[in-house]
């Protein structure tokens, strides 16, 4: 066999290997991708509970507090505002603009619930209200779970962002329509001290 | 044929299928040799030979062996043959996770409240309970208006359910139940690992056709159409021809494998779920849905032995189906089927209404004369409850792998009444974690905050709350819910990131090192967690079958028969009898070995015998667990926690023991009714 043979052999085996390569790169993007989107489900779950408990709360502040109107209001104004950007967020998760958009509509969430809990505070009878004691429990529970569903989801999107920077997927992951994925980053950063353990 | 039975066939299987693909490999490197022999013009007549005088005395004849060619031929091809296939699996290593990913699903929080992804997660729970597995992680293919559905991963333990929308959307709960038990099947027979090699030895044969398809292409293109271009196309031509061949073949061989395994599911799907009419139904709704079970993403090929049902329209030749035709398996099921799916599809609306309405008439009726939970009457441990009786242990190893409608029945109740705090924290990530820590926590109190404090070292301070507020109700568990929550934990947990599972390893080892008093059963579930979640997060792989016969294992053998008998038996001479029954079950001379009793145990060189005993080929653990049931039931006594601790060690051992052993002589028995 002449050397144009085997030039052109060579030449196949290499052309396969590198749509071969290109193949490989692809799936394993794809597969990073699908698992931050998977991440991002578990927030999808504790924040419609966070909203869903919401509601039952302004009720029972309602009956106590019903000069502070306003505030009430803003609450539920806040939380229809957060049900639609974290909608739009869990149809489209990494997305930079509506990952943006959903921390932004939580913490304006944050501030009013913040707000409402602090008048609370001046209401004893209020406060006392087990109904209000226990959905406040829970909503402190649902907020750490977010929390930790955040962390996951930030894991996954850091794999992701990772792979999608390494040379060679660098190269070509723009080109097959992968973008740089959105962090969800914590408001304030709680400073880590050892933990209280009391029982 | 029982589970260690099915466990070995698919096993063996697996392995004939590597051989026929050795051979496919070797028949294709003969015929592209041949062809490139003839291509190239390097066959033909031999040189004349000459004897010792000079004289051409002939040839050697038609001459064809030129081991040059032959080797490059040979590595070429075992080379791109061997790397497709390998790319494909190591692809795929990822287990079921990745296959699911692959087909693009989108994976469902065990505590999602959407009423669709609940009551398809609830199945999957009650089936994974009913068969004593972990369980498995549900994705639903979205945008997948057919019925369709697959079990993916290497073993039990990196299962994944995938169902479409068009399963969830469309089923009623029966035909969905007899989707998954069908699934569960898969899961159960062994059948999955013999799935991802199929699809990676399919990959390697396609590649080779496709190779000659570039190379055909690339010549094509080439402005040099002189010298050995016409050769190469040849070659080329007949790489794609020879590929071809060896891809009919390939997809003959996944297609006879598959629709074997194919009508097994469907018989352990009635069984599991003694429902006909559940599976039936999913397949005649296949039928009458437009969609059929066809699924549309591109890489359906690759997984088409895997799914429920088949995932094209038609299939031109019967003998490339991955499925048996559906009037066939449906008339497997129910003969009477006269193929009208439309009719089928109409009435099914007014049926399914009327039998709600009788289904709660009779709910009600049961309440009010249930004596205990479904499961206790029939089935293969007959009404036994509450007395002292001998159990079989043949019989109860025969249940292995083979849950019944009792043991879904039970699941489902069992299911109800594990206390909500519990059951929901279960299903959550962050606090499925505080659930096992809670249930690693030592029963004194000093010790217990030393051991949350060692938690609190690499946790925060909303882990240490949820765990404490979780603490009690987890001590109050009781023994009959403890393996189905962990099973249920071992489920919620993949939902961790790698990161955060490394996290709470540790913490578990901290947990663990505060304090060494953990009891046996406690150490075989966290030992059976841990493994599990190793595995599922890629850091140890799945153990290999090592051992073909017991004899090497006979330290760990009776080790742990030693074990058992110990804590079942408070008299010594009853314990060492126990141990001669044992021992004589397995027949093996090693009666001198009773001193173990005495010997006492340590859990790191328990941990290291399972891990060996997990290395045993299928029979030599279906001897081993025959031999720990004779231990367990000597005395004629099984309480739960006996049981219970049976399956745990059955369960660390990828054997899944459904629970209705626990419900024999069960000592909380209730007369006063239990309600469900």
């Amino acid at each position: 066999m002449g050397p144009i043979v085997w030039a052109l052999i060579i030449g196949g085996v290499l052309l396969l290997l590198f749509v071969m390569f290109l193949v490989g790169i692809y799936n394993g993007l794809v597969t990073f991708r699908n698992r931050y989107k998977n991440a991002f489900s578990q927030i999808d779950v504790q924040l419609k509970r966070r909203h869903d408990l919401i509601p039952n709360l302004v009720n029972v502040a309602k009956g106590y507090m019903a000069h502070e109107k306003e505030t009430l209001e803003a609450v539920i104004q806040a939380r229809n505002q957060a049900i639609s950007a974290q909608q739009a967020a869990s149809a489209n998760p990494g997305d930079p603009s509506s990952m943006r958009s959903m921390m932004q509509a939580e913490s304006g969430l944050n501030g009013a619930l913040g707000r409402l809990l602090m008048i609370a505070e001046s209401y004893p009878d209020l406060k006392a209200n087990e109904n209000m004691m226990s959905l406040q429990e829970e909503l402190t529970s649902t907020e750490n779970k977010v929390a930790y569903a955040r962390q996951g989801y930030n894991d996954a999107v850091t794999a992701y962002n990772n792979k999608r920077e390494v040379f060679p997927a660098v190269a070509v992951a723009g080109m097959l329509g992968f973008k740089e994925a959105e962090l969800l980053e914590v408001e304030k950063d709680i400073e880590r001290e050892a933990p209280n353990v009391s029982f | 044929m029982d589970f260690f039975a099915s466990q070995d066939l698919a096993r063996r299987n697996s392995r004939r299928l590597i051989f026929y693909f050795i051979a496919a490999v070797v028949s294709m490197i003969a015929g592209i040799y041949f062809v490139v022999m003839l291509a190239t013009g390097a066959a033909g007549m031999n040189e004349p030979v000459y004897n010792e005088f000079g004289q051409a005395t002939g040839t050697t004849g038609f001459h064809f062996f030129e081991p040059t060619i032959l080797a490059a031929v040979a590595s070429a091809v075992s080379l791109i043959v061997g790397s497709g296939s390998l790319y494909k699996v190591s692809a795929l290593s990822g287990g079921g996770e990745s296959v699911a990913s692959m087909m693009g699903g989108r994976h469902i929080p065990p505590n999602s409240t959407e009423p669709g992804d609940r009551r398809i997660l609830n199945v999957v729970e009650e089936m994974a309970l009913a068969a004593g597995t972990p369980v498995p992680p549900v994705y639903v293919i979205e945008n997948e208006p057919g019925i369709n559905a697959f079990a993916a991963g290497y073993t039990v333990d990196d299962a994944v359910i995938g169902v479409t929308r068009g399963t969830v959307n469309l089923l009623s709960r029966d035909e969905l139940q007899g989707v998954v038990a069908h699934e569960f099947s898969h899961i159960l027979n062994g059948d999955m690992r013999m799935s991802i090699r199929m699809i990676g030895v399919l990959h390697g044969i396609q590649l080779l056709a496709l190779i000659g398809y570039y190379v055909l292409r690339g010549v094509g293109r080439s402005r040099d159409k002189k010298g050995g271009a016409a050769a190469i196309v040849l070659i080329a031509i007949g790489v794609i021809i020879i590929g071809s061949i060896g891809m009919f073949f390939a997809r003959l061989i996944k297609a006879m494998v598959s629709r074997q395994r194919e009508y097994l599911a469907d018989a352990s799907a009635v069984q599991f779920t003694r429902n006909p009419e559940g599976i039936a139904g999913a397949l005649k709704m296949i039928g009458a849905n437009m969609e059929g079970s066809v699924m549309q993403n591109a890489r359906s090929e690759e997984i088409s032995h895997m799914t429920f049902s088949s995932m094209f329209k038609s299939n031109f030749f019967n003998m490339f189906a991955t499925h048996p035709p559906l009037e066939k398996r449906i008339a497997e099921l129910d003969p009477h089927f006269d193929g009208d799916y439309q009719a089928f599809a109409n009435a099914r609306l007014q049926r399914l209404q009327r039998r709600d309405e009788a289904r709660r008439k009779q709910e009600e009726k049961k309440q009010q004369i249930r004596m205990g939970i479904p499961g206790m009457g029939g089935g293969r441990l007959g009404s036994m409850m509450g007395e002292q009786f001998p159990v079989d242990p043949a019989i109860l190893i025969a249940g292995i792998g083979l849950p019944d409608e009792d043991d879904v029945e039970y699941s489902h109740a069992l299911v109800d009444r594990i206390p909500e705090v519990v059951a929901d924290a279960s299903r959550d990530v962050f606090s499925a974690r505080c659930v096992v820590f809670a249930s690693l926590l030592n029963e004194e109190r000093e010790i217990r905050r030393a051991q949350l404090h060692a938690v609190a070292k690499g946790e925060g301070q909303a882990t240490i709350d949820e765990t404490i507020r979780l603490m009690n109700d987890v001590d109050n568990l009781e023994a009959r819910f403890r393996l189905p929550v962990f099973e249920i934990l071992q489920g919620t947990l993949t939902g961790m990131s790698p990161e955060q599972y490394d996290t709470f390893r540790e913490s578990v080892d901290r947990l663990v090192h505060a304090d060494n008093r953990v009891d046996l059963f406690e150490f075989f579930m966290r030992h059976h967690l841990i493994v599990h979640l190793d595995r599922r997060f890629g850091r140890v792989s799945p153990p290999q079958v090592t051992y073909k016969t017991i004899d090497p294992l006979q330290n760990e053998v009776c080790s742990l028969i030693a074990i058992l008998v110990g804590i079942g038996h408070e008299d010594i001479e009853e314990a060492r009898g126990a141990f001669a029954a044992a021992i004589q079950s397995l027949e093996m001379p090693w009666q001198d070995q009773v001193h173990l009793i005495d010997r006492g145990y340590d859990y790191p060189s328990l941990a290291i015998a399972l891990e060996r005993l997990n290395e045993a080929a299928p029979p030599v653990k279906k001897k081993l667990l025959t031999s720990m049931a004779v231990a367990i039931m000597y005395d004629q006594i099984v309480t739960v926690e006996e049981a219970e601790l049976f399956r745990a060690i059955a369960e660390s051992l990828d054997c899944p023991v459904p629970p209705v052993v626990a419900t024999i002589n069960r000592d909380d028995a209730d007369p006063s009714g239990v309600q469900v």
